[in-house]
């Protein structure tokens, strides 16, 4: 076993970063496997009337719709960073600072794999649709608005599940529940912002919402942060 | 590498009214081993988690080679603390774990850890929550000695061990401590197996430090008189007995202070034995109920 492996040249944030990559990335391959083989095999059953749906069937762009599992995927791993992993690296004479960092690092990291996985699920269902013959409406939303969403709104969710967990770490559950219902609140400020018809949106009014998105992903970091800055390491969560 | 530790006027506040720690002032030099002794809720463990900037002290002021620690990136990677079933992530691998530690502390040694593995028998491709008590302790000593921090803490660390292991980690940790000169900070309640290796010995006692000496100044503050009952008897007169023990017509004693060159003579002349005190006898007697801050002090 070798632990002496470019010891010392990667920046704390960086040692952060990198191990928590080492510690999820199996979690997060098996997560997208699992959900798009699940989410096409579904969408093949309808599309072959195994499961007569027609609402679906005919709607067309099921695939846009296919972010709500990976962002609450991002929300559990979210909540379970400053739990599961906070006293391991502060432990191992890490600084709260490089911790935090590190972690948004891992954030901005997992949202952009989401998001380029999402983005390549669009011609995945249109391969599929082609070869089953289905007749389907196929008109994409500009995939450059969806991207910089998708990747907002993933980074938000893992952020809100960060300070969630941050929430119930550092206080007792009545505290933790209410760090836990302002986390909350900001991600549905955030859905609400998603949920007007995007790509029909003006462009104004998409330079808007993503402005405000990215804004309170902003916020929930900074809020975060401040949490963890003050933290004291526990060997076990007291609610 | 040694570093100085200054501890001054620290006080610690738990449930904004109870104080953990009030008032500790000391001064650790670089490269010594020391034992911090006290009862169950002294304070000890409060006070190494600041000292490991495991957390923030309400008031006083700490200073690691002139430096306050707290969120101190120069400073955080020189102090390795470890608990029994410490801070391990549970749901890590033995493998994870040392990769981990690996890549954190500057001063690790990679074969050393390898060989206190093959030592301890540490499963690399186990998960932290299948292993025993006394395999996690193991883990969490190895991690101590490999990291060859300037500052090293051992809190209880090895409780979990079996007596073979804890042995092999008293011998382990002095010979590094030889080749590799650092602060050691044991704390622990198994005071007779570890007192020999404590250079300098620190007493917490409800939140207060109640003694700062050298090992072997402090046993010299007690004597073991074994002797005739009788006379031992007469020589105890005015003395501060810790604990006496008698069997059939021979008796022994433990008592506390210097006993001075003519009672050293007397004791002589009377046929007593006088030998050394262990410091576990000398640690009850300082830190049982009612005893004075001056016959702390002064014996």
């Amino acid at each position: 076993m070798s632990g002496n492996m470019a010891k010392g040249k990667r920046s704390p944030v960086m040692k952060v970063a990198f191990h928590l990559w080492s510690a999820y990335r199996h979690v997060l391959v098996w997560f997208w496997v699992i959900f798009t083989v699940i989410y096409f095999g579904i969408n093949e059953m309808i599309m072959r009337g195994i499961i007569p749906d027609e609402s679906i069937r005919n709607s067309g762009r099921e695939w846009d719709g296919a972010t709500i599992s990976p962002r609450i995927f991002l929300l559990v791993l979210g909540i379970l960073l400053t739990i599961g992993s906070f006293n391991s690296f502060v432990s191992n004479g890490i600084t709260r600072r490089s911790f935090g960092r590190g972690g948004l690092l891992f954030a901005g990291l997992l949202s952009i794999i989401c998001t380029v996985l999402h983005l390549l699920g669009y011609p995945i269902e249109m391969l599929i649709i082609e070869i089953s013959g289905a007749e389907r409406s196929m008109q994409y939303p500009n995939l450059v608005i969806v991207a910089i969403t998708n990747l907002l709104m993933y980074f938000g969710y893992f952020c809100g599940g960060w300070l969630i967990g941050t929430g119930f770490y550092r206080f007792h559950w009545f505290k933790g529940l209410l760090v836990c219902l302002l986390a909350v609140a900001i991600l549905i400020g955030m859905e609400t912002m998603t949920a007007t018809e995007l790509t029909g949106s003006a462009a104004a009014d998409q330079g808007i919402i993503l402005l405000v998105l990215a804004l309170a992903s902003f916020l929930i970091v900074w809020i975060n942060d401040g949490f963890l800055r003050k933290i004291a390491v526990k060997r076990k969560i007291t609610l | 590498m040694t570093i100085t530790i200054e501890v001054s006027r620290l006080g610690l506040l738990y449930d904004k009214s109870a104080k953990a720690l009030d008032d500790v002032t000391f001064r650790m030099e670089g490269g010594k081993i020391y034992g911090l002794l006290g009862r169950n809720g002294s304070g000890k463990t409060s006070l190494l988690s600041i000292l490991a900037s495991f957390q923030q002290q309400t008031s006083g002021e700490v200073r690691i080679d002139g430096e306050a620690p707290y969120e101190n990136e120069r400073i955080v990677n020189q102090v390795c603390f470890i608990q029994e079933n410490g801070y391990l992530s549970e749901s890590f691998k033995v493998r994870d774990v040392i990769k981990l530690a690996s890549d954190c502390w500057p001063n690790w040694d990679a074969d050393y850890a390898d060989r206190l593995l093959n030592q301890f028998e540490l499963p690399a491709k186990k998960q932290i929550m299948a292993l025993s008590r006394g395999m996690k302790s193991a883990l969490g000593v190895t991690i101590g000695l490999a990291s060859r921090a300037p500052i090293t803490i051992f809190d209880e660390a090895y409780l979990g061990m079996d007596a073979p292991s804890r042995y092999y980690f008293y011998e382990e940790l002095l010979k590094d401590y030889m080749e590799h000169p650092r602060t050691i900070i044991l704390s622990t309640h198994l005071i007779e197996e570890v007192s020999d290796l404590f250079e300098e010995v620190l007493i917490l006692d409800k939140g207060k430090l109640v003694l700062q000496e050298e090992a072997d100044k402090l046993r010299s503050r007690g004597s073991a008189i074994i002797g005739p009952a009788d006379a031992v008897d007469q020589f105890a007169e005015g003395l501060t007995i810790l604990s006496e023990q008698k069997l059939g017509g021979t008796k022994s004693i433990t008592v506390f202070g210097e006993l001075g060159a003519e009672r050293e003579k007397r004791a002589t002349a009377d046929g007593l034995t006088i030998g050394p005190v262990s410091l576990q006898d000398l640690f009850v007697h300082l830190t049982r109920k009612g005893i004075g801050s001056d016959e702390r002090k002064h014996g």
